[in-house]
């Protein structure tokens, strides 16, 4: 631990100011989001009777 | 709009009293004055080059934290609460004099730095500990540094020397040689 001697005094100055990137983010549309259901629910085939 | 994670203020602190150190003994006796100020203050450290599989990292030499060259916030690891504070020894370190003797430059390996720190500040006689911290400069000005050569210790404990060059090409942080700085 760095000796700095005893505490003073306390500041509150502004916290720092973030530059968010705008560089836009591109999802690739060949991979499918699971989380996203089908437009039309996938039709199951009826069963025959035997 | 924060875009910085928060710091840990999720754990309660422990009991007032316990594991007590000096300055939190002092400012019982002595409290401090807060005030708002809009700008924060430059201050001066010496960070580690740490070299893991041929990453080169700088660490704090107080508290062996990374040292991001983006605004980052400490963390206290004693008690969890908004760092730095006045009854704890958390926050990121920095002295006044860039010729503190605490300063003098020991090894290759542990260039001076200039911080900005912002957020909560406590000032110290002779040095501040802050919520924020951002990289200004590192100041390469150990005599091997005019020799090119930067030695590291390894977790082998062999030492390995890199050139001043490869520091500056693999550090996002600007770098002053001899006065002149590199990017
Ligand atoms: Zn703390």
């Amino acid at each position: 631990m760095a000796q700095i001697g005893v505490p003073k005094r306390i500041i509150e100055t502004p916290q720092p100011i973030f530059i968010p990137s705008t560089v836009p983010i591109e999802w690739p549309e060949s991979v499918p989001d699971p989380m996203v259901q089908p437009a039309e629910p996938v039709r199951t085939p009826e069963l025959v009777p035997a | 709009m924060a875009f910085f994670p928060p710091p840990l203020q999720n754990k309660p602190p422990t009991k007032p009293g316990v594991g007590m150190n000096d300055w939190a003994r002092y400012v019982k006796a002595n409290p401090l004055e807060t005030i708002v100020a809009e700008e924060g203050r430059t201050a001066w450290k010496r960070v580690e080059i740490v070299v893991r599989d041929d990453w080169m990292m700088l660490q704090s030499i107080h508290s062996s934290d990374i040292v991001n060259s983006s605004p980052t916030a400490a963390r206290c690891k004693i008690q969890h609460h908004r760092a730095p504070d006045e009854y704890c020894t958390c926050g990121w370190y920095g002295f006044y004099d860039r010729f503190h003797p605490q300063l003098v430059p020991f090894l290759s390996s542990q260039p001076l730095m200039e911080v900005y720190l912002q957020g909560k500040l406590i000032e110290h006689e002779e040095g501040v500990r802050g919520e924020w911290q951002t990289p200004l400069g590192i100041y390469l000005d150990h005599p091997n540094h005019n020799n090119g050569l930067i030695g590291v210790f390894l977790t082998s404990y062999n030492q390995q020397y890199f050139s001043v060059e490869q520091f500056i090409n693999d550090i996002d942080i600007p770098v002053n040689v001899g006065g002149k700085w590199m990017y």
